[in-house]
């Protein structure tokens, strides 16, 4: 009996564990914390190793067009891409994904001209800032931002 | 390759099953794998930190003899052998009729054929 | 008299995953209990028929959503023993250290339902409040809570540095105070024991006969512990298994606690004899042939099958895990019980149906 009010006094006197979210600020994401996946088309090379070893079959790499695709609902952010490619273009950052309310999808496309495979990113994603962030970083390139709710 | 394997036929697998509990062994699990035409059950038992197997041979149509009156805890894994690639035992303590995991929707014999859907 | 069937369904709050037990009553006692399960196969066995055998590491993983590191070490470790495979012993040391903090934050989350299922909702919250500082400490390391992905064949995938070795070293000291002020409460408290001992016993003689595996055998006087047979890095580690004699719920408790000290200890041996090295090893080649792998998780033995032909999928993978072997004793233990104490029994086995069903 008298353990257990013990316990319960010293929890009384001390600040709260718990931190009211979303009107209090969330605690910071740890440096190896898994976020998403981006790539960078400028090094891509289209060669679909990344897509050959995703276990969930979430990367769809087309040569002839030049697409690159990931469908974000299906990764599962174990980071086989990343160790894999060849030319370091893919990375995971830790920022993280909340609940959404409703679904918009961007779709973004870069033409790199010539010679050789073109690679342009396209993305599926549930939520709007950083999307927007990438839009505007490409000028001087062709790019189209279309939304579809 | 398994050490300690010993292959007995599938009629004598009741008394050889006896034999290693009056030894003092502890059941482990059942395997089952497809070899050539046959299909190979294997009985694990463990005594004191050593595994040792027994294998039999079967065909699917066969019918094999239970262990569960000897093992009670070999109840669960026999009855999934019976929903997955249903095999039909003989004396079972609890039988669940092709019912423990499989639902009347499921495909039948999942694990039967390999490399199909 | 009249018989009375009650389900005890397969939702139920103390459940923390869904079994149906049938009960067949005689006014308030058992007298008859027929288990079912089922209701979360996923087939995965079948699955990693289909998958490559570096991807199958991440089905495995996904087994079970509390034990999942050790399955996937279980599968790694007979993928290196049919290609002999010799990974780096800093490897070796990781995967135990990881090992060791998935314990932990097992048996925590086990102390804490049990509280719930006897209606201390505060002890309930107390232990989860620990068991957070344990998750912190996973993503610390590698970015995950539970299903943490750091185990490939040849080795680990992270590494840990020698600031997040002292953030360790530092949480575990301080939950191992704050833990002895909590241990009184599960032991000594009146109301505790009056729920607890003397409800299921299970003699040493059953405990042989119905092969049951982990701490429900170390709680009826078998001393057993596959960590004593020195796989992976624990031959290097000083460690003896926690055995109790009584045999009833407040022994299995009395276990698991105890266990919790010698896991904090383990981890503070192992951060201590890390060696420096690589943590991987590459691998070439597909594998052939066969092996059979053991380890000691949680909740006790879990034996891993693998077969093996040569090309890049595997050609059969089976799994058998400790609760698959610990639900039989039920048939055994309820019988004779009063209905208030079903949920305490059912939860003393400590089941993980996901594991159990695949």
């Amino acid at each position: 009996m008298a353990n257990m009010l013990q316990l319960i006094t010293r929890n009384l006197l001390n600040k709260k564990q718990t931190r009211l979210f979303p009107a209090a600020a969330e605690r910071p994401a740890f440096e190896r914390s898994r976020g998403r996946i981006i790539l960078n088309p400028d090094t891509c090379i289209l060669c679909g190793i990344c897509s050959r070893r995703c276990p969930s079959d979430a990367i769809v790499v087309d040569r002839k067009e030049g697409k690159w695709e990931l469908d974000a609902l299906r990764c599962i952010i174990c980071g086989e891409c990343a160790a894999v490619c060849p030319k370091k273009s893919i990375s995971m950052t830790n920022d993280r994904r909340h609940a959404a309310e409703d679904k918009e999808i961007i779709i973004h496309k870069v033409e790199v001209p010539v010679p050789a495979p073109k690679p342009a990113a396209q993305k599926t994603s549930a939520q709007m800032p950083n999307e927007k962030e990438i839009v505007q970083k490409e000028d001087g390139t062709n790019s189209e931002v279309s939304k579809t709710a | 390759m398994l050490e300690n394997l010993v292959v007995v036929d599938k009629e004598d697998i009741r008394e050889v099953v006896n034999n290693k509990k009056l030894y003092g062994n502890r059941f482990v699990a059942v395997t089952c794998e497809k070899e050539g035409e046959y299909y190979e059950l294997l009985y694990h038992f463990d005594n004191n930190y050593e595994l040792s197997h027994i294998k039999i041979l079967i065909k699917p149509d066969d019918v094999i003899k239970s262990i569960s009156s000897i093992y009670p805890s070999a109840l669960l894994i026999e009855n999934e052998y019976k929903d997955l690639y249903g095999f039909e035992f003989e004396g079972l303590l609890i039988d669940y009729k092709g019912n423990l995991f499989l639902a009347d929707k499921s495909p039948k014999t999942p694990m039967l054929d390999k490399n199909t859907q | 008299m009249a018989k009375t069937v009650i389900p005890f369904g397969p939702q139920h709050p103390v459940l923390p995953e869904p079994i149906q037990l049938k009960l067949v009553m005689e006014d308030e006692k058992v007298v008859e209990a027929l288990p079912a399960i089922g209701y979360v196969h996923r087939g995965l066995e079948k699955m990693a028929e289909l998958k490559d055998f570096n991807q199958t590491v991440y089905i495995v993983e996904r087994v079970c959503g509390i034990c999942s590191f050790m399955h996937s070490m279980a599968y790694v470790r007979g993928i290196e023993d049919i290609m002999n495979i010799q990974i780096p012993e800093r490897a070796e040391f990781l995967r135990v250290i990881w090992a060791e903090i998935g314990r932990l934050q097992s048996h925590f989350l086990w102390l804490g339902l049990l509280a719930d299922a006897f209606g201390f909702e505060s002890l309930f919250m107390e232990t989860w409040k620990y068991r957070e500082k344990i998750l912190d400490l996973m993503e610390m390391t590698t970015g995950n809570r539970v299903i943490i992905s750091a185990n490939r064949v040849g080795g680990t995938t992270k590494d840990i540095t020698p600031d997040q070795t002292k953030i360790i070293l530092d949480t575990v000291d301080t939950l191992e105070m704050q833990m002895k002020d909590v241990e009184k409460v599960f032991f000594d408290n009146y109301t505790v024991k009056q729920r607890l001992v003397g409800v299921g016993i299970l003699t040493t003689q059953d405990a042989v006969e119905y092969a049951v595996v982990g701490p429900m055998m170390r709680a009826s006087g078998i001393k057993y512990d596959l960590r004593a047979t020195g796989y992976s890095a624990y031959k290097h580690l000083d460690f003896e298994p926690v055995v109790e004699t009584a045999g009833d719920s407040y022994a299995r408790c009395v276990v698991r606690v105890k266990e919790i000290y010698q896991s904090f200890d383990l981890i503070r041996q192992a951060i201590s004899k890390l060696p420096a090295g690589d943590i991987a090893v590459p691998v070439k080649g597909f594998p052939k042939g066969e092996a059979i792998s053991r380890l000691e998780q949680p909740r006790g033995e879990a034996i891993y099958y693998v077969k093996a032909n040569g090309t890049k999928n595997l050609e059969r993978l089976k799994i058998r895990t400790p609760t698959f072997a610990n639900i039989p004793s039920l048939l055994k233990m309820l019988p004779g019980s009063k209905l208030q104490d079903v949920p305490i029994l059912v939860l003393t086995i400590d089941p993980c149906i996901s594991c159990t069903e695949r």
